[in-house]
C-alpha cells in the first residue's frame, strides 16, 4: 500500500495524470483493507472538488488527499491519560488482548504508574500462565485466581490489591455473541472502568468495520488499540472503521516485545506513509534504549558507535525501522539480518577489543590485532574480519546520511508542522 | 450476504432468459457486464485485490462459450466455475501415508494453530490414531500450557521444552519419541510470527532442516483481509507451504478469504475452522463455501 501511494504522489508532484494519480491511491486503500464505499467516496469527493485559481491542480489535489487521509485514519493524536485508572481490555480471539494489556502497562509504568495486570480471561487455556508471565517479564504486578471460572470474583478481588492503574485482560471469542456481551456488562458493573478498549489487528480485512461497529453499540468502547502493524496488514480496515465509528485509536502495536507499543497519531501516520521521517518517535525509541541517535548521526563515526547500533538494533527492534523513520530505506542486509548467534560473535568481538581501538578502528589492519581478538573473543579471525566489514559498510551508511544533511532538514519540515507541499 | 452479487446475477440471467427460448451461448460481453458489478461485492468479502482481477478473468474463461438454456443453467455454469477454481488437490493426510506422519504449523500470531492442531488431534483420534504434539511454541507466554491444557482435553502426548529453548529440538524429540512408541502422527506447534520477521522465518526453516515434515500447512484466519495474500505467499518463499487452514469461518467473514488462498496462492484447503469446541473442524468443501457465498 505505501508504495502505490508514494507512487500516486510521485505522479502527483510531476503534475502528472492526476487521473491516474487517483486510480492507484484507489487501489492502495482498498488493497489495505479501507472500506470499500468509504475509497469510493473519497474518490468521487475529489473528482468532484473545485480546483482554486491559480494553485495547480495537481498539487491541491495532492494536499487534499492528505488531508482527508489524515481525516479517514482518525485525525490528530487523542492523547491517552496518565492517571490513575481501571482499563477493560475487549477483542476477539488472536487479536492480542493479553500481549497488548503486558505493553500497556509497561508504558503507564514507565510513565509513573504502579500498574496490575487482572487475569480475567477464565475460559482460553493458560490464558492465565500467558498474562502471569508477561507480568514476570515485564516487572508488572499480576493478580490471577488459577482454575476460578468466574471473572467477576477475579476482579472483585483483584480490586483489594493496591495499584493506581488495573488492566483487566478478558476472554476472547470468535465473534461478538450474546454470551460474550453478557459476560462483559457483569465485569464492568464490578469493575466500573474509566476506558473501555477494543483490540483490532491490523490484517483483519472488511469485517473490521462491522465488529467496531457492533462492540461499540453493545457494550460500549472509549477507544481502540491496533495490534500487528508490523505484518503485511497496514491497518486500513481498523484505522478506517474506527474513525467512521468516531472511537479513537490511541495505540499501535508494532512488534512482538513489550516496547513494541507506541501511540497513535493519524497525522503522522499518513506522514510515515507518504516518506516523511518521523523524528519524535525515534527520539522516543533513542531515549528508551538509551541510545543517542544524534550521536551516532553527528561527531566522529568509529566502533563504539557501530556497537551501539547494533545493540540499538536489538533493543529497538530491526535498524532499518528505525532508519526507515528517518526516511532511509536502503540498509545494509547484514545489519537487518542480525541474528542471535552473529549478535553474540559481535558483541564478544566489541569487548575483546581495546578502548584505543574502537576509537581508531584503521589501527585493526594489523593482522597480530586480529589474531588477538578473535583468540580473546573465542572467534575466528574470520569472524573479526566480518565484524570489520559489517562496521566499514555501516560507515559509509552514515556518511551517506550526514552529507544528505537529511536530519535538519527534516526537522525544520517536521517544526513547520506540515507536509512539505508548496502551496 | 452477497446481495449485489446475487443481484447482478438475477439480472444477468433475465437478460439472457429474454434473448434466449432454443439457447444462447454466454458470450464476453454478458459476463463483462455482471462482473463489473461483482468485483466490489468480492471485495467487500475480503477477495485481495490481485485475486479479484484474476478470478474475473478465471470465471470469463470458464463462462464464455458455456451454453445456457435457461436463468438455472446460468446460476448453476457460475456455480460450477466458482467451485472448480476453489478445487485444488489437497494432500491425503488420513490414514497416514507413513508413520510417523510429521506435519508442521506455521501461520501469524493468533490465528487459531494450538486451537487448530488440539482439533487434528481429536480427529486422528476419533479415528483411532494416536499424535504427539510438538509444543514448539517456546516463544509466546503461557503457549505451552495451553497446548498441554487442549492435549489433556482431546487425549494427545505433548512433548515440551522450556521457554526459551530451541523450537527444532522440541521438535526432533517428538519426531524420535514417536518413533519410538509407534505413533501415527507428530504435529509440531510453532509460534505465530508476522511474515515480515526474518529471523523468525530462518527459525522456521531450521525446524524443517532437523525434522523434515511430510507437510507445512500454513494456519490463516478467514476474517484477514487483504494482507492474507502476502502472508501465505511469504510463508511459501520463505519455508514453503504444501496447505492452507483457515480458520473463523464461523464468525463475520464472507468467505471470500478461500478464493485468496486457492486463486491467489494457488493452495488447497485442507481443513476449516468453524467455532471453539474440538469437532468445530471440517473438511474443507468447494460446494459448501459456494453455497455460503451465494445462498
Amino acid at each position: 500500500m505505501l508504495e502505490r501511494i508514494r507512487n500516486a504522489f510521485q505522479i502527483l508532484s510531476r503534475d502528472a495524470d492526476v487521473e491516474r494519480a487517483l486510480k492507484e491511491v484507489q487501489r492502495a486503500l482498498i488493497a489495505s483493507d479501507v472500506d470499500v464505499r468509504l475509497v469510493a467516496d473519497l474518490v468521487k469527493e475529489i473528482k468532484g472538488a473545485e480546483i482554486p485559481k491559480g494553485v495547480p491542480k495537481s498539487r491541491y489535489v495532492m494536499k487534499l488527499l492528505y488531508d482527508r487521509l489524515v481525516d479517514i485514519l482518525g485525525g490528530h493524536k487523542r492523547p491517552f491519560p496518565v492517571v490513575p485508572q481501571r482499563i477493560l481490555l475487549l477483542g476477539l480471539y488472536g487479536s492480542g488482548k493479553t500481549t497488548t494489556a503486558a505493553k500497556l502497562g509497561h508504558w503507564l509504568q514507565k510513565r509513573g504508574l504502579d500498574v496490575i495486570l487482572v487475569a480475567a480471561d477464565t475460559h482460553r487455556p493458560a490464558a492465565y500462565d500467558q498474562l502471569k508471565q508477561l507480568a514476570e517479564r515485564a516487572n508488572l504486578k499480576f493478580f490471577g485466581i488459577p482454575g476460578e471460572k468466574d471473572p467477576v470474583r477475579v476482579v472483585e478481588e483483584a480490586l483489594k490489591q493496591k495499584a493506581d492503574v488495573y488492566i483487566v485482560d478478558t476472554a476472547g471469542r470468535t465473534t461478538l455473541d450474546e454470551d460474550l456481551v453478557d459476560e462483559v456488562k457483569r465485569i464492568r458493573d464490578v469493575l466500573i472502568p474509566e476506558k473501555t478498549l477494543l483490540v483490532i489487528p491490523a490484517d483483519m480485512g472488511q469485517s473490521a468495520g462491522r465488529e467496531a461497529e457492533r462492540f461499540a453499540r453493545e457494550v460500549g468502547i472509549d477507544g481502540v488499540i491496533v495490534t500487528k502493524m508490523d505484518g503485511s496488514g497496514k491497518g486500513g480496515g481498523a484505522l478506517s472503521a474506527c474513525a467512521a465509528a468516531g472511537v479513537p485509536v490511541y495505540f499501535i502495536g508494532t512488534g512482538e516485545h513489550i516496547k513494541d507499543f507506541e501511540e497513535f497519531d493519524a497525522a503522522k501516520f499518513v506522514s510515515r506513509l507518504l516518506g516523511v521521517p518521523d523524528i519524535e518517535k525515534l527520539a522516543e525509541l533513542a531515549e528508551e534504549t538509551e541510545i543517542n541517535v544524534e550521536d551516532i548521526l553527528e561527531g566522529e563515526y568509529d566502533i563504539n558507535k557501530f556497537y551501539a547500533q547494533i545493540k540499538a538494533t536489538r533493543e529497538m527492534g530491526p535498524i532499518d525501522k528505525v532508519l526507515e523513520m528517518l526516511g532511509i530505506r536502503s540498509v545494509p542486509k547484514e545489519l537487518k539480518k542480525m541474528t542471535e548467534e552473529k549478535f553474540k560473535k559481535y558483541d564478544a568481538i566489541y569487548k575483546s577489543m581495546t578502548k584505543y581501538e574502537r576509537a581508531h578502528p584503521e589501527v585493526l589492519q594489523d593482522p597480530s590485532r586480529i589474531k588477538r581478538i578473535a583468540r580473546g573473543s573465542g572467534t575466528s579471525e574470520e569472524d573479526v574480519h566480518e565484524f570489520l566489514r559489517d562496521y566499514k559498510r555501516s560507515e559509509k551508511l552514515v556518511k551517506k546520511l550526514r552529507k544528505k544533511g537529511s536530519r535538519k532538514q527534516l526537522e525544520r519540515m517536521l517544526a513547520s508542522g506540515r507536509l512539505p507541499i508548496p502551496k | 450476504m452477497f446481495d449485489a452479487f446475487r443481484k447482478t446475477l438475477r439480472k444477468f440471467s433475465d437478460t439472457v432468459a429474454t434473448v434466449a427460448g432454443t439457447g444462447v451461448t454466454i458470450r464476453e460481453e454478458h459476463v463483462d457486464e455482471a462482473l463489473d458489478e461483482l468485483e466490489m461485492s468480492l471485495l467487500q468479502a475480503d477477495v485481495a485485490l490481485d485475486v479479484v482481477e484474476r478470478l474475473r478473468d478465471a470465471l470469463k474463461e470458464k463462462l464464455v462459450g458455456t451454453k445456457v438454456r435457461n436463468a438455472s443453467e446460468i446460476k448453476e455454469a457460475i456455480r460450477r466455475a466458482l467451485e472448480e477454481l476453489l478445487d485444488l488437490p489437497a494432500p491425503k493426510i488420513v490414514p497416514p501415508p507413513e508413520t510417523p506422519y510429521i506435519i508442521l504449523f506455521v501461520g501469524p500470531n493468533g490465528v487459531g494453530k494450538t486451537t487448530t492442531i488440539a482439533k487434528i488431534a481429536h480427529m486422528l483420534s476419533k479415528m483411532g490414531y494416536r499424535s504427539v504434539v510438538s509444543a514448539s511454541d517456546t516463544f509466546r507466554a503461557g503457549s505451552i500450557e495451553q497446548t498441554e491444557e487442549w492435549a489433556r482435553r482431546v487425549g494427545a502426548r505433548v512433548v515440551k521444552h522450556d521457554y526459551g529453548a530451541d523450537p527444532a529440538a522440541v521438535a526432533f524429540d517428538a519426531v524420535k519419541s514417536a518413533k519410538a512408541r509407534g505413533e501415527e502422527y507428530v504435529l509440531i506447534d510453532t509460534a505465530g510470527r508476522q511474515e515480515t520477521n526474518e529471523n523468525l522465518m530462518e527459525q522456521l526453516r531450521k525446524i524443517k532442516r532437523v525434522v523434515k515434515p511430510h507437510i507445512t500447512v500454513f494456519v490463516g484466519e478467514a476474517i484477514t483481509g487483504n494482507a492474507l495474500l502476502n502472508q501465505i505467499r511469504t510463508f511459501d518463499e520463505e519455508v514453503g507451504v504444501d496447505a492452507v487452514i483457515l480458520t473463523k469461518l464461523d464468525t463475520d467473514a464472507r468467505g471470500g478469504s478461500a478464493f485468496t488462498v486457492t486463486v491467489g496462492a494457488g493452495k488447497p484447503i485442507l481443513f476449516v475452522g468453524l467455532g471453539e469446541d474440538p469437532d468445530d473442524l471440517k473438511p474443507f468443501s468447494p460446494k459448501e463455501l459456494v453455497e455460503m457465498i451465494l445462498s
